[in-house]
């Protein structure tokens, strides 16, 4: 038989390993009650108490981002460089061949697969990256920055169509360069509208064709008042750029509806589409997206 | 390493926002007031059951309230069960606890399994062409449903065999017991409320184990299964056509890896848990893939489902009794609920088929062929029939499972620096899984003669390690959708 430790020896004890390793992740916990929370713990914790964790850190948090994709943030392009590597590339604006990158959420995660397996049989020699990348959106920049990171894979491989399925985690207040922009606030649409606009504008500039899915109806309040705003923003932006838009409302339920989780058949029945948390998909409902993708695709290929 | 992102993704994502998980840095703060809080009222174990009790139904509630209040009413119907079960004699008693019986495992079989054979009987019928339309019942799974109403049984039944009188407040903390409410293991009633009644209550035990295990746990879970599931599984099963036969073989190796280090883990955090509030948990594994032949992997591998299955399904349906042909049947019949126990989908249907084939395989084998291989080529054979088992369990239906096994066929591929590193880590797992208990007992005495002005830095600097290693994306608990 062992020791027991008393129950004052283990609150202090667990208190210290906890308190410790919360200010050596400071700037973790940071990130993580920003993008999970919609908290920022960095307006209430003095400065001090980040310097050992950005210290810590700070070698490696440039590395982080790009670590999954093993792109050397050090050989990363300005702008300019940036351009002048597009058009060295052959063949990188041709329509023959889909190179398409799959970005977004785990809305996209669930539909990604489905997608590429089918369009391999479409296009066997066409190149299709999934990097949907769950908790991701366009409002906690700092966590996971879609913008830059299309553009790099953009430049790296050479996409010529990307898909982008995302928003379900961005109906929150931003918190960004000391500034917090409340949800749905004309300035948080603003600045929502330019995220939107920096992906298109690249694209547009690479001659990179964007289909951007649309968000389907939600049975969350909030999310579904996001998913309105976001998709009339997805719609115009696109429409500006003579971009594609699918509307997943057309094919799963239209956002001024009540929330179903069942699709009306008429020689099945009822059919269930929708997963538990009112949010993602079953196999069914991702299978449905994934040939609206497919079909844009096929149309343009 | 991923120290901008590390603590991304801990829960599933969308719904997380007050979602607790017991990986989640909330969920630790949260804890580092709860037990004082708890270990205080150790002197008042009325307040302190009414305090768990709480604390259980707010973590529940934080996955949904509608939920919580279900779990509520369905204890509440279980407890009125009980003292009816108890009652009366004995021939009506029996039918009393198969009525019981009946109503405690209806609502696991309307949440989890209508829509799968509604879904099923429409096709089928359609097939044929045949309409036949079976209403749409929009019902939300409460999560770790499958446990507690496993657990609701046993408790049935010990109020049939020992007319124990629970009070209601003892069989709502028993239903909504934390540590064991989302994913097991499986505690009987009998154990929980013999630990609930005695004098260690409230208090911790073995703390040093309590440490190991959910430091261990942490490790497993974080770090390992994560690491498994990111570098080999997840590309693996989620695209089978990039793959060639070699990478998909060292994808089915690292599942089979990654389930046992992801439910193994949970099981370690958890049994942590419930010795830091003074029980001790059924042991749930005891290095399975260790095991000689099927029958001691299920002996091994989730052992409080196995043994409830055992217990509750194959004995009474008449175990070995009825001789060796109807136990083979018997077996069978087990695996296959053993099977479906874990979800609705065609795929865990095919998994438990998979293993109640190979289990009775096996037992004719035994029977008729005198053949006795060395212990290590049992080994051998066990781990690779699990392994490719675990492929219709992990994919998401049978096509799916098909799809990634076709793949084998395919060219064998080039040579990947990747399969050395997991090669390097299967060995050494198995090394360390053969002197696992020799290890633990070592490292166990260890902490409890650590001063604690010693164990403090260490366990900072574990605690470092294992965040900066877990990888970004951490998933939530395999088992939880069970």
């Amino acid at each position: 038989m062992h020791k027991n430790f008393s129950p004052v020896r283990l609150f202090i004890l667990f208190a210290l390993v906890l308190l410790t390793n919360s200010v050596l992740w400071l700037d973790s916990l940071d990130n993580y009650f920003n993008n999970q929370k919609h908290i920022l713990i960095s307006s209430v914790v003095p400065d001090w108490l980040f310097t050992p964790s950005q210290r810590l850190h700070l070698k490696t948090k440039s590395a982080d981002i790009f670590s999954k994709v093993g792109i050397d943030p050090n050989k990363s392009k300005t702008a300019e460089q940036a351009v002048e590597y597009v058009l060295k590339l052959d063949n990188f604006s041709s329509n023959s061949i889909p190179k398409v990158l799959f970005a977004g959420d785990s809305l996209m995660q669930g539909v990604a697969p489905i997608a590429i397996a089918d369009l391999k049989k479409v296009f066997p020699n066409g190149k299709f990256i999934d990097l949907s990348q769950q908790s991701t959106g366009l409002t906690v920049r700092r966590y996971f920055d879609w913008p830059k990171k299309i553009e790099e894979e953009s430049l790296k491989q050479g996409f010529n169509v990307v898909v982008i399925f995302l928003g379900a985690n961005d109906p929150w207040d931003i918190y960004e360069n000391k500034k917090h922009l409340v949800f749905p606030s004309n300035e948080w649409q603003e600045l929502y509208r330019q995220r939107v606009n920096e992906v298109l504008l690249f694209a547009k500039e690479h001659q990179i064709h964007v289909i951007w899915v649309g968000l389907p109806n939600m049975e969350v309040d909030r999310v579904k008042t996001g998913a309105l705003l976001q998709n009339s923003v997805f719609l115009s932006e696109t429409k500006k750029y003579g971009f594609d838009f699918i509307s997943t409302e057309e094919i799963l339920g239209a956002l001024d509806t009540p929330f179903s989780k069942y699709l009306q058949d008429p020689v099945k029945g009822s059919i269930l589409i929708r997963a538990n948390d009112g949010i993602h998909f079953t196999p069914y409902g991702y299978r449905l997206v994934s040939n609206q993708i497919i079909k844009t695709l096929k149309e343009k290929f | 390493m991923i120290s901008i992102n590390c603590f991304q993704n801990i829960i599933s994502e969308h719904d997380c926002d007050v979602t607790l998980s017991f990986l989640s840095p909330e969920f630790a703060y949260l804890a580092l007031i709860f037990f004082p809080i708890y270990w205080l009222l150790s002197t008042r174990p009325t307040l302190q059951k009414i305090f768990l009790l709480i604390a259980g139904y707010s973590l529940y509630a934080t996955w949904s309230y509608k939920t919580a209040l279900f779990l509520a009413a369905y204890s509440s119907i279980i407890w009125l069960l009980g003292i009816w079960v108890r009652t009366g004699l004995n021939p009506s008693k029996k039918m009393k606890l198969s009525i019981s019986f009946v109503f405690a495992l209806s609502l696991l079989l309307m949440t989890k399994y209508y829509d799968f054979f509604r879904e099923l009987l429409i096709q089928l019928l359609s097939q044929i062409g045949l309409q036949f339309f079976l209403p749409a019942i929009d019902i939300i799974v409460p999560v770790g449903i499958s446990f507690f109403t496993f657990q609701a049984i046993t408790y049935l039944f010990w109020e049939y065999q020992s007319k124990m009188k629970v009070s209601f407040l003892d069989l709502l903390l028993y239903l909504s017991f934390w540590p064991t409410l989302f994913a097991g293991p499986i505690i009987r009633a009998k154990d929980f409320h013999e630990q609930l009644y005695s004098q260690n209550f409230g208090k911790p035990i073995e703390s040093p184990k309590a440490i190991y295990f959910i430091f261990l746990g942490l490790f497993q879970k974080m770090v390992l299964a994560t690491w498994l599931a990111n570098h080999y599984v997840d590309p693996v099963f989620k695209y089978p056509e990039e793959f060639f036969a070699v990478d998909t073989l060292h994808g089915i190796l690292a599942y089979t890896l990654q389930i046992f280090f992801d439910f193994s883990g949970y099981t370690l955090i958890v049994t942590g848990f419930g010795l830091l509030l003074g029980f001790t948990l059924p042991l749930n594994f005891a290095q399975p893939y260790l095991s000689h032949n099927l029958k001691e992997f299920w002996q091994r591998w989730h052992i409080s489902l196995s043994s409830f299955i055992r217990d509750f399904v194959y004995i009474p349906m008449g175990g070995n009794r009825r001789g060796f042909a109807w136990s083979q049947v018997n077996i069978f019949i087990a695996m296959l609920i053993s099977g479906i126990w874990h979800g609705a989908g065609l795929g865990f249907l095919l998994w438990g088929v998979i293993h109640g084939l190979g289990l009775v395989g096996s037992n004719l084998l035994r029977r008729y062929v005198p053949l006795h291989l060395p212990a290590f080529y049992g080994q051998v054979l066990t781990f690779l029939f699990v392994a490719f088992a675990w492929v219709f369990f992990k994919a998401s239906s049978t096509e799916n499972a098909l799809r990634l096994l076709e793949r084998l066929s395919a060219p064998l591929g080039a040579f990947n620096l990747s399969w050395v590193y997991l090669w390097t880590f299967t060995l050494l797992f198995f090394l360390l899984s053969k002197y696992a208990n020799w290890f633990e007992n070592k490292i166990i005495n260890w902490i409890s003669q650590l001063y604690l002005w010693l164990l403090v830095p260490i366990l900072c600097l574990i605690g470092y390690i294992i965040i900066e290693l877990s990888p970004s994306g951490i998933p939530s608990f395999i088992y939880y959708q069970f």
